[in-house]
């Protein structure tokens, strides 16, 4: 009995056509003014309304959050967790069709611990272990099924430039290519002539159309016609300038992962119009960084104030690692309010192509919302609920 | 005449900053105190005279004499101070299990980012000890993040010894406690032989005398730690490592303080009950899985002690970002129910007990040394920054004059 009124609270699947109303002291929108005294009409997963003191259609289900903020759902450019085996394929460099989507698990802890910091939508991708790792995905973190949870099955193609697919390679020579490490590159120069003679090899694949599909070609040449945004992950200012003369060699469509580096190419990136998935640069007295770069406290708030899109990463799966506390970080050295605030909502969603549906609170768009204990941008406020898709996944009170 | 002004200029320069340091005074009118030992003062003043703190409160009178320092836009508190790190340093620890007889004191880089940064981020005092990975790990010292040789940051040379319970990889818990125990009875025997070979000096009457026997060099730390006269710092990893821990303490009768691991909240009431003072690990909220509900279940370590009655003080860590600073592990206990008073002395007052330091450190109180920050705003406030330190009356640390930090928030090359 206990169990099954958990269940409705928790996750009572929501009848077409029934209304809830959510109720908040404030709620921060992303498309203008904070509202006071908010409520938020969601029906079929969808906001229907939202506004100050809005009438509660009769018969419709009320949430009273109290004094609570509300906040749009947070939007994670890349969230890096477990996948039910490993995030790059061993045998091969270049695994452009392998899907991150394959290995994950729907019900992974770190998507229930990531709905807790008030994820509400995350790009999935391969890892930093081969030059071009595979598709990555953009998902909800709650739902029942992984069909139910995807928003873009194929969001992006990952490719790594820097020493990441270098680390530990050497050449078989004379024993079976076995393991990561028995293969190449081994130098920078070697990753960078694997992409190249991938998408090459992929531009003459797309000329000629054989007549049996190359799967892995077919993802390339997708990526080569701009149809398919390609992530890069680099971290120094070296391999984001070889990452963008790659890009304008091949006319790719790039989005930037990680880049601690991109304090030096601020202006380069904003005339490129590229935009920036950027791993936290707020270690204090930290010698080494990834890639033996060099980070910034700054380098958020130069390429905000360069018109550059960027979108904060987390530091780790910690709390205390959560993009709230980035933005706050953000602020901290600073950036604006808005600008933080954006870089955990509306960029990432706009970066991932998936605006249309979430990073912001309006009429018609996906019902996934964040209630905290006080401002988003106060590090002693907590996540008290988290509404995805207008179902609670996360309710404090009720742990 | 140009010359005899610049030397002038240069005079004042430096006796500007050691204001509080001789017999002149400093003084800070401040528009917040947060005293940690009592109420905040608003629009209070601080005295101090030859590095302590004379006098503190509201509408005090200024001597005349005296230089000013205006905070009346700022919040000033005590420094906070780092109860156990071993950042500072090449290595945290020798490759060999038990060697009681090193110290940190010998490894310290004054030149480690680490030093810089915590200055920069209002730390004014830190136990830099031996790392978790040994046995017997040595002893640590207690620094200020002010100079540029070890001596002159010194504050305690040989400060604890640093006990680790986590066995080193490939050991099993069973082996690694069989060798302390060991190791502790060794020691133990060897006072015992020691003490009784003394005794027998004087019965050698009649022939040639011979010299009373001496406590080998090797042996000294240990000797000085099962004699009471040094505390052990005890890294913890499990609850059961508590409970050896507490068993260890009363079978050997020495006196410890816990490094505490993630997992050690279910000895919380155990720790209560001994009274003994604990530092929590850097990632103190973390996630568990409840395998039952298969559900993540957030742990608040600060709150989870705090409710068993267990005196605590944070610490910090360069590893990830938000612990990285001592407000924001103050500000993350805050999150999650622990009272603001109380946050703040965990950063300040009780590690200032832990390491003995309280009749010098730790609250801003009369007769106490002036180490203090002056604060752009509230502590908890991620727009806060560290504007000056204060460290014996002396003024160490200007914001504005930090060309580092213009650097680093900066986007130029």
């Amino acid at each position: 009995m206990a169990l099954a009124a958990l269940l409705v609270i928790l996750g009572r699947p929501l009848v077409a056509g029934e209304v809830t109303a959510f109720k908040a002291a404030r709620a921060l929108t992303g498309s203008g003014a904070p509202i006071e005294a908010a409520v938020i009409l969601v029906e079929n997963g969808k906001i229907l309304a939202i506004g100050p003191g809005l009438k509660i259609p009769e018969g419709a289900k009320v949430v009273d959050l109290g004094s609570a903020t509300v906040m749009p759902g947070l939007v994670d450019a890349n969230l890096v967790l477990w996948l039910d085996g490993m995030d790059n394929e061993e045998a091969r460099e270049i695994s452009p069709e392998f899907r991150v989507l394959d290995g994950l698990n729907p019900k992974a802890r770190d998507l229930q611990r990531a709905v807790q910091t008030g994820v509400t939508t995350a790009f999935i991708g391969p890892g930093n272990r081969n030059v071009i790792g595979g598709l990555g995905a953009v998902l909800k973190t709650y739902g029942d099924s992984l069909r139910q949870m995807v928003v873009q099955e194929e969001a992006a193609l990952k490719a790594t430039v820097g020493s990441g697919p270098t680390i530990g390679n050497y050449p078989p020579r004379g024993i079976p290519p076995v393991n990561f490490y028995a293969r190449r590159p081994t130098t920078r120069m070697g990753v960078t002539w694997e992409f190249r003679k991938a998408f090459i090899d992929a531009a003459k694949y797309a000329g000629e159309r054989p007549a049996r599909p190359d799967p892995a070609k077919e993802i390339l040449s997708r990526a080569l016609a701009r149809k398919l945004p390609v992530r890069i992950a680099a971290s120094r200012a070296v391999d984001i300038e070889s990452a963008l003369r790659l890009a304008e060699e091949f006319k790719l469509a790039i989005v930037f992962e990680e880049a601690e580096e991109a304090y030096r190419h601020v202006g380069l990136l904003a005339q490129r119009k590229v935009a920036v998935a950027l791993r936290p640069t707020f270690q204090p007295g930290r010698v080494w960084a990834a890639d033996g770069s060099e980070p910034r406290y700054g380098t958020f708030t130069a390429l905000a104030a360069a018109g550059v899109p960027t979108a904060l990463l987390t530091g780790g799966p910690g709390e205390g690692e959560s993009l709230l506390a980035m933005a706050a970080f953000a602020v901290r050295c600073g950036a604006t309010r808005e600008q933080a605030l954006a870089a955990i909502t509306k960029t990432p969603a706009e970066i991932l192509g998936v605006a249309d549906r979430v990073g912001s609170l309006e009429k018609g768009k996906d019902a996934d919302f964040v209630a905290l204990s006080g401002d988003p941008l106060d590090v002693t406020s907590r996540v008290e609920r988290v509404v995805v898709n207008g179902r609670t996944a996360f309710d404090r009170t009720t742990k | 005449m140009r010359k005899t002004a610049l030397i002038l200029g240069l005079a004042i320069a430096f006796a500007g900053p050691a204001a509080g340091r001789g017999d002149e005074s400093l003084v800070i009118k401040a528009g917040r105190i947060i005293t940690v030992s009592g109420e905040d003062i608003a629009d209070g003043v601080i005295v101090i005279r030859a590095g302590k703190i004379e006098a503190v409160g509201k509408g005090i009178e200024v001597p005349w004499d005296a230089k000013v320092l205006d905070a009346t836009k700022q919040v000033v508190m005590p420094g906070f101070i780092e109860a156990h790190t071993f950042r500072g340093v090449d290595r945290a620890n020798e490759n060999i299990p038990s060697v009681p007889f090193v110290s940190t004191f010998d490894s310290v880089n004054p030149l480690a980012p680490y030093f810089e940064e915590a200055l920069r981020q209002g730390i004014t005092a830190m136990f830099v000890a031996p790392g978790n990975g040994n046995m017997i790990g040595g002893q640590g010292c207690i620094l200020k993040p002010v100079g540029s040789i070890t001596e002159s940051m010194t504050l305690v040379k040989n400060h604890a010894l640093k006990i680790s319970l986590d066995p080193r990889p490939g050991m099993s818990r069973m082996a690694h406690l069989a060798a302390l125990r060991r190791e502790l009875d060794d020691v133990v025997d060897y006072l015992k032989d020691l003490d009784e070979k003394k005794r027998e000096v004087p019965t050698a009457a009649g022939s040639p005398a011979a010299p009373p026997p001496e406590m080998e060099i090797k042996r000294e730390v240990m000797a000085k730690f099962l004699q009471g006269k040094l505390a052990a710092f005890v890294y913890c990893p499990t609850s059961a490592d508590v409970l050896r821990a507490i068993e260890l303490s009363k079978k050997y009768k020495f006196k410890m303080k816990l490094v505490l691991g993630r997992d050690t909240w279910r000895a919380a009431d155990d720790i209560a009950r001994e009274k003994l003072e604990v530092i929590l690990p850097p990632d103190m909220i973390f996630w568990e899985t409840d395998e039952e509900k298969h559900e993540e279940v957030l742990r608040v370590l600060p709150a989870i002690f705090a409710k068993a009655g267990v005196r605590f003080a944070f610490q910090t860590d360069d590893s990830s970002t938000g612990a990285a600073y001592m407000w924001y592990q103050a500000g993350a206990a805050v999150r999650y129910g622990l009272p603001k008073a109380e946050a703040l002395r965990a950063a300040t007052r009780t590690p200032a007990e832990i390491l003995g330091l309280d009749p010098r450190f730790g609250t801003v109180e009369k007769g106490k040394d002036a180490n203090l920050l002056l604060l752009t705003g509230d502590p908890l406030d991620a727009r806060t920054w560290v504007d000056r330190v204060i460290v014996e009356g002396a003024v160490v640390y200007e914001r504005s004059k930090d060309a580092k930090l213009q650097k680093i928030l900066g986007a130029e090359k």
